[in-house]
């Protein structure tokens, strides 16, 4: 039993030239000094309907990488400056949280490659001031759905202050735990009143960045009932994009805000190599492109703050890990059916980091005693000394179940 | 024909023989047989319980497991207790399959010295492996108590003396456990027959399974 996996071959990225030619038209179109400084600067903050509001120094900064021209840095300068004397100045004297730093208003990324690339200590300031006096920085966030922006954001910018030489703030695991709580209650124990799939996208970029920086085993299957949850509920094939919110119209869809979701489903092939995130990420992506319409400055810092991940994922040659097992025995001794699972890298490159190995759609009565987690009632575990499985390589786990039906133990393991 | 009832090793060699002509590497593609020899000598005079038993994995193929050949050193005693795919009664041959989650075959026992038997892999796991999918193992144990709680000779936490898997390629591999945790050497040793002895003993071993499965049939003889 095991889940549909993708041979590899490189297939294009529907709608790759159109988000290239929208990145160059559009990126041109709102790369202009006099209007981002009118929206933003020291004397606070004037319209959110520009390039600044989602990062747009983040944006552009990815444009120079992504086409090898540094004048696109220029641009990425406009937005910084600007962005970086309204933190400065709402923050100036703070001891702690500002309110007048809203938490929905906090971009760190654009900061900290600026940091990075010039060495400007006002940037690495700003940085450490999102961390330490936006609205949720001395709380991390909140735990009610609606504050789930605020916590993505929280998690970026303690993140991003422990990249320019903080220490890790304690708030980090307070944070976490708050989004992780937002996707129990959007997907899980569906609680949440209102469901904001774009919001669900930033919470998503932000639990990835966090993972892919910490490791935490928890937050993968996480990811995978977030995506497949998105996608159960909100997707809208006619629209070719997810809707709004579901206190609103669910049968249309909102394209403008694809690209702030399209790089999870990319995440989850490159790796699991599962074909369907391959399929829907593709399906995200070439509607956001196609239908996307850029209002202002705003919907295109929307569309390209993290879609260059999806290229990158999407571009990437998938992990590609094979799953077997022993036969499960049973065990008077310990009254469990007992066993091991075994990881094989069968792709062409190395895997690093912690193996997991996820098992869905578990027979019903049988549970996972040795389970390292659960994850929207789903059992993982984690292979133990795997720091990189080579190819060729192999490692295993031992797993124990509990089956007091005596049913055959069967389940569809997804490893990441 | 009619074979020697009383001698399981002699039958084995006299079916072999009738069936010597096949080429052996058609006959006996890998290590599915093993002559496992326990040592009891630490218990002798004691009473307990054997424990043979066949699972499955994660949507195995289908594989079966022979216990024949069966020289008990000691003696038995009681009825086996048996669960799923079962078939035969020590000291004849007992077949096992991984048709269930829990194959199992539990007898009491007076333990000797040492216990012998021949444990043969069969089915399509072992002669069409589809490479694809998990495999099976094979559980040997010895228990103090009937309950099977109180393992013998062992360390395995789950109270294995030793086990085999058959992997998804078609291939085994066997585990065993010491028997104690003083380091004590394991109490079971799995042998493999030389590649010639080997096939022409898997041959008359596979004859006598048949025969074994037959022999459920109360008026089947060879």
């Amino acid at each position: 039993m095991s889940l549909a996996v993708t041979a590899w071959a490189q297939t294009p990225i529907p709608q790759r030239r159109g988000w290239e030619a929208h990145m160059l038209q559009q990126g041109a179109r709102f790369c202009n000094q006099a209007d981002i400084d009118a929206a933003i600067g020291s004397g606070g903050v004037i319209t959110e309907g520009n390039v600044w509001y989602y990062d747009g120094a983040r944006v552009y900064d990815q444009i120079a990488v992504y086409t090898g021209d540094p004048s696109w840095y220029t641009c990425a300068g406009y937005s910084n400056q600007a962005y970086r004397d309204w933190v400065l100045a709402t923050t100036a004297g703070a001891q702690w949280p500002v309110g007048a730093l809203g938490g929905w208003r906090v971009f760190p990324d654009g900061l900290l490659n600026d940091y990075r690339r010039t060495g400007d200590s006002n940037s690495r300031d700003a940085v450490i001031r999102l961390a330490q006096n936006s609205a949720f920085a001395g709380s991390g966030g909140a735990a009610p759905c609606i504050t789930s922006r605020e916590t993505a954001y929280i998690i970026n910018a303690y993140l991003a202050a422990e990249d320019v030489g903080q220490p890790r703030d304690p708030l980090l695991a307070t944070a976490v735990n708050y989004a992780l709580g937002h996707i129990d209650q959007w997907f899980v124990s569906r609680t949440c009143p209102d469901v904001m799939p774009f919001m669900v996208g930033l919470t998503m970029e932000a639990l990835i960045n966090y993972y892919e920086k910490t490791g935490d085993v928890r937050i993968p299957p996480q990811i995978r009932i977030t995506a497949d949850g998105l996608w159960s509920t909100a997707w809208v094939p006619a629209s070719s994009s997810f809707y709004y919110e579901s206190r609103g119209d669910q049968t249309v869809g909102i394209a403008d805000l694809s690209l702030l979701i399209a790089p999870a489903y990319a995440w989850l092939w490159q790796k699991t190599g599962v074909a369907k995130y391959l399929d829907r990420g593709d399906q995200v992506f070439a509607g956001g492109v196609l239908y996307a319409n850029f209002w202002s400055g705003k919907q295109f810092s929307q569309n390209y703050r993290w879609s260059f991940d999806y290229v990158k994922w999407r571009s990437a040659k998938p992990n590609s890990l094979g799953v077997g097992s022993t036969g499960f025995l049973f065990s008077r001794v310990t009254g469990t059916f007992n066993g091991k699972i075994t990881v094989t890298n069968t792709g062409g490159q190395a895997v690093a980091g912690n193996i997991l190995v996820e098992l869905l759609n578990l027979t019903p009565g049988v549970t996972l005693v040795n389970a390292t987690g659960t994850s929207g009632g789903t059992p993982f575990i984690v292979v133990p000394g795997t720091g990189s499985l080579a190819p060729g390589q192999s490692v295993s786990a031992t797993v124990q179940f509990r089956d007091p039906s005596n049913a055959l133990i069967n389940f569809a393991p997804v490893v990441y | 024909m009619r074979l020697p009832r009383n001698n399981p090793i002699l039958r084995i060699a006299v079916v072999a023989g009738l069936l010597a002509l096949l080429p052996a590497e058609q006959l006996f593609a890998g290590p599915i047989a093993y002559l496992v020899t326990v040592n009891t000598g630490a218990i002798s005079g004691t009473s307990g319980f054997l424990d043979f038993s066949f699972a499955p994995g994660n949507g195995s193929q289908a594989a079966f497991v022979s216990i024949g050949s069966f020289i008990p050193g000691g003696s038995l005693f009681g009825s086996p207790v048996v669960h799923g795919g079962v078939s035969g009664v020590l000291p004849g041959t007992v077949t096992i399959d991984n048709s269930t989650a829990f194959n199992d075959y539990f007898q009491g026992f007076h333990f000797g010295t040492t216990i012998q038997f021949l444990l043969s892999f069969g089915g399509l796991a072992v002669t069409s492996p589809d490479g694809t999918s998990s495999g099976s193992t094979f559980g040997f144990g010895m228990f103090e108590n009937s309950a099977g709680t109180i393992p013998l000779l062992t360390t395995d936490p789950f109270g294995n003396a030793f086990t085999v898997d058959v992997n998804p390629d078609g291939s085994t591999t066997p585990t065993v456990f010491p028997a104690d945790v003083l380091g004590a050497p394991p109490a079971a040793t799995l042998a493999t027959p030389e590649p010639a002895s080997c096939a022409l003993l898997a041959l008359g071993v596979s004859v006598l399974f048949a025969r074994g499965r037959r022999a459920i049939k109360p008026s089947t003889t060879l």
